[in-house]
């Protein structure tokens, strides 16, 4: 492996990180506020750092698949390291690896949270907090790709290795003018979602906080009782909608713009996302219905709310889901495996996943009947090749193990089950709620520091689709050529 | 600019790698998935699997805001049909490969009745680039800039060139009429020389000037012009049925070896006055019953690299004064000149090469100021012509005070039709067509030649 050209692109985004942090500094100023400092020193210990590795000089600028796989898996752990700073020197956490987790929550667009009390926090940590989450959800690297692109020709790399789901397509022929428009995509998107917010009766502060919350997938909130805190019906209806509509794949946002309506309705996985949405909502409102006494509307906004919330691992949560029937909490459980589209800011499985491992299944069975007939997977009248398929198997499998070596893990807390098997999957899939003591009244602050590191890990890995960060294991990764 | 390439074969790679490294835009077609993943991981630009002159596939790409279409696949057909569907979905330009000889006579019935805006034929193109070296026998390379007042001439010096061994600055005021020696190449690094650089035996020179001052240059060295009269060719492909066409025109006497016998049928139907030989062109005792060494060139055409390079070798040791060959893989470039080959011809590179500078000349009516633009020594170093505008720091300043970047030299001036070739006390006017050297990378207008 090549480690200066690593250095350097993670130098690149460490000063971009630098530059994120800018508008909480300024919100901190304005508000006077006593972490004011922290974000001045954060800034400028990584941009230092940053504009540092970024001047290496490398002999060899080509970025080969080890090289992008590396600096993305890499980019991700120190971003977070970095990101932690102004919560650590502010020393509104007890501890860095508190200051960690929080930030690698943000970035990886998991929610969760360690803070007991977040409406204690000053107004630029929120921000902080939210904005990392945003970012998060759409790339770091994808954003650095779209103000500078100069990564590389090859940094095709680095776009696979961050993008969520299967093969990313390029939308245009140029790689930055593509991340210019997934990005244009996402803000637009973000914000209507503030305006509506905003028309609902939020104030405008928390609704650019539960907007980016609900855009990045992540569910970050400011109040303890996240959107419920605001009792509004339409506010609830609103989240909903916008939360559907983040996990849809972005790239059928450009095909729309292009009017090309066909393509998009056509589109398997969202055919199937909707059709996950709407038979599990009507499962879970049956279900819960006798504890809202029967009241259809209450049942029917708890259920399409908590089913859309954990189906795109937003993870905000309007009631107690600890008092809710065992069916409709196992249902829910099943949708954090599963998560949302593929190219979505959604954490989890993808559904595209899903829906080829149903079919290999098919197949499977087919050719049990037919022994020499002759068929592959077609998604979208595209064939799957046997490499793709394979992928996807070996990704499942690669999921399972590492959700179990994180339950393992966490079980040395000796918690009850429900609260370390939902942390893990809650962790590994990005969604930041669980059952239990991690319940939507609950936060992370029990665990240990061990817990919390491995959650760290596992949220990292999640967000990378395991792959990235499971190659910088292998010894052959960082042999020298 | 936005530009969609068809055919993903050597010419449709090189292509989209040199005009998504210029920024343009590009879709590449091809209905290989393998070729096209290459493409995808190592290029920045859209790949799509399918037939290029469907019209479903066309109109995937934008077509109708598309600038230019090139069609680069191995079938003509293909290649025209594609254009003419793409012409009629909205194409502004578009370019054809058509390389079969059958057609090379209508290209202009073609041009005009498929609204082709232009018909390639890499075949051609190199036969023609053989031909040129044929008349220049001295050179192993020659460019034309300014409305082809300029010269630039790639020769190779020999120890027996009173160049050697002395300061370029001494050897400018020996020199008979004032040359610019623009690039050097020595063991795979290129120079823009200086007033100190020295000559060695062996080394590659790209040489400027008028065309007079460049034969005189060449006398002072000591080698005449030679005018060839018997050339030998090596495999009956179709850029040696195009080259027996030019050279026969020039009344140079062409004997083809050929070594399959079908191929020696067809060649003495097409061809008249030309004496065809049926044998293996790599043996040395078909080469000396023909009595190669007698010949004044000779050209090796086949399709294997190799036997061209082995056959080339031994005419070179023959002594035969002018030794061209061809050579499909870049690789190889290297390594074959430090052989002492130096004439090799690419159908490929002047094919890519070709349509760069049409590619140009397209974006240069939308601002970009190049107007010509060659790449030389195996593209690390780059030979561009502009029209200079009123640029603050660069114009009516002598060339000695200004601020250029390294490995950047001015080589010519062209005013009112008269060339200088610059030192320290010329400036630049506005107006003036200005040739620029430089081995500094890609630059798109003059003003980039200045230190930032």
């Amino acid at each position: 492996m090549n480690l200066k050209i690593v250095l350097k692109i993670i130098g690149t985004v460490l000063f971009w990180e630098s530059v994120l942090m800018t508008p909480s500094f300024i919100i901190a100023v304005i508000d006077n506020s006593f972490d004011r400092n922290a974000f001045l020193i954060a800034i400028g210990i990584t941009a230092t750092i940053g504009l540092i590795l970024k001047n290496i000089k490398a002999k060899e600028y080509t970025l080969r698949k080890r090289e992008a796989f590396a600096s993305v898996a890499l980019c991700w752990l120190v971003i977070s390291l970095f990101g932690a700073l102004p919560y650590y020197i502010s020393g509104i956490t007890n501890s860095y690896i508190d200051a960690l987790f929080e930030t690698a929550s943000g970035f990886t667009t998991t929610g969760a949270t360690i803070f007991s009390n977040v409406e204690s926090l000053p107004p630029s940590m929120l921000f902080w907090r939210s904005f990392t989450l945003w970012i998060g959800g759409m790339g770091v690297l994808v954003f650095t790709m779209a103000l500078a692109p100069s990564l590389g020709a090859r940094s095709i790399f680095l776009m696979e290795a961050e993008h969520a789901g299967l093969s990313p397509g390029r939308l245009v022929p140029k790689l930055s003018d593509t991340a210019k428009i997934l990005y244009a995509i996402y803000s637009t998107m973000t914000l209507i979602t503030i305006i509506i917010f905003v028309i609902g009766g939020m104030p405008f502060f928390d609704a650019v906080i539960h907007a980016f919350g609900t855009a990045g997938t992540g569910g970050f909130s400011m109040k303890t009782y996240s959107i419920g805190h605001y009792n509004s019906v339409f506010l609830e209806w609103a989240t909903v909608v916008f939360m559907f509509m983040f996990g849809i794949n972005f790239s059928l946002y450009y095909i729309i713009l292009k009017k090309d309506i066909k393509t998009v309705l056509r589109n398997e996985e969202l055919r199937f996302y909707g059709g996950l949405v709407i038979a599990s909502t009507v499962l879970i409102f049956i279900n819960i219905l006798p504890l809202y006494n029967y009241s259809l509307g209450d049942s029917l906004r708890n259920a399409a709310f908590q089913v859309t919330s954990v189906t795109t691992t937003t993870g905000f949560s309007i009631t107690d889901l600890n008092m809710w029937p065992m069916f409709s909490k196992s249902l829910l459980l099943l949708l954090m495996f599963t998560g949302a589209c593929t190219g979505s800011t959604t954490g989890g499985m993808k559904l595209i996943r899903i829906i080829i491992l149903f079919k290999s299944v098919l197949k499977e069975i087919k050719q049990t009947i037919h022994p020499g007939s002759i068929s592959k997977i077609k998604i979208d009248h595209k064939t799957i090749d046997n490499d793709g398929e394979r992928s996807v198997l070996i990704f499942f499998f690669s999921y399972i193990f590492i959700l179990f070596v994180t339950l393992v893990i966490l079980s040395l807390e000796n918690f009850d089950f429900m609260t370390t098997f939902s942390a893990a999957l809650s962790s590994l899939s990005n969604i930041g709620l669980g059952y239990g003591l991690i319940g939507p009244m609950g936060n992370f602050s029990e665990f240990s520091h061990l817990s919390k590191i491995t959650m760290t890990m596992a949220m990292i890995i999640g967000r990378l689709e395991i792959l990235p960060v499971i190659a910088l294991l292998s010894p052959s990764m960082w042999h020298k050529q | 600019m936005k530009i969609i390439i068809v055919g993903a074969g050597k010419v449709g790679y090189t292509l989209a790698q040199e005009l998504s490294m210029e920024n343009h835009h590009i879709t590449l077609i091809d209905h290989d998935a393998e070729v096209l993943n290459y493409a995808n991981e190592t290029l920045d630009l859209m790949c799509i699997k399918g037939n290029g002159a469907s019209v479903e596939i066309l109109k995937n790409t934008d077509i109708d805001e598309t600038d230019l279409l090139l069609a680069v696949t191995s079938s003509d057909e293909l290649n025209m049909i594609c254009c003419v569907i793409g012409k009629k979905l909205g194409a502004k330009y578009t370019v054809a490969r058509v390389r079969n000889t059958d057609y090379s006579n209508e290209f202009k019935m073609l041009q005009e009745e498929l609204e082709l805006d232009m018909v390639i034929n890499p075949e051609m193109d190199a036969a023609t680039e053989i031909a040129r070296m044929i008349k220049f026998p001295s050179a192993t390379n020659v460019e034309t800039f300014a409305n082809n007042l300029v010269e630039m001439v790639e020769f190779r010096v020999l120890d027996s060139d009173p160049i050697i061994n002395i300061k370029l600055m001494e050897l400018n005021k020996k020199l008979p009429e004032k040359v610019l020696f623009c690039a050097v190449r020595r063991d795979n690094n290129v120079y823009i020389p200086k007033g100190n650089f020295e000559f060695h035996q062996d080394d590659l020179v790209y040489v400027a000037g008028e065309r007079g001052s460049i034969l005189r240059f060449f006398k002072y060295l000591g080698r005449h012009p030679h005018k060839a009269k018997n050339i030998t060719i090596i495999g009956g492909s179709r850029i040696a049925v195009y080259l027996t066409w030019i050279l026969q025109e020039l009344d140079i006497k062409v004997k083809i070896i050929e070594q399959d016998k079908d191929r020696c049928y067809l060649l003495n139907d097409i061809l008249n006055d030309t004496l065809i030989i049926h044998g293996d062109g790599t043996d040395q005792e078909v080469l000396d019953n023909e009595n190669i060494a007698s010949a004044d060139a000779i050209v090796s055409l086949t399709d294997r690299d190799e036997e061209n390079l082995i056959t080339s070798l031994y005419a070179h040791q023959c002594g035969i004064p002018k030794v061209i060959l061809k050579i499909n893989r870049q690789n190889y470039f290297p390594i074959i000149t430090k052989l002492g080959l130096d004439s090799i011809v690419s159908p490929k590179f002047i094919t890519a090469n070709n349509i760069l500078r049409l590619v140009r000349a397209l974006d240069n009516s939308k601002g970009i100021a190049v107007e010509k633009l060659y790449r030389i020594l195996d593209n690390e170093a780059e030979i561009a012509e502009f029209t200079a505008k009123k640029i603050p720091h660069l114009t009516d300043i002598q060339l000695q005070d200004l601020k250029m970047k390294k490995d950047v030299l001015i080589a010519a001036i062209l005013r009112d039709k008269k060339i200088i070739i610059p030192n320290g006390n010329d400036l630049i006017k506005e107006k003036d067509k200005v040739i620029v050297v430089t081995k500094a990378g890609h630059i798109t207008d003059l003003n980039e030649i200045l230190t930032d």
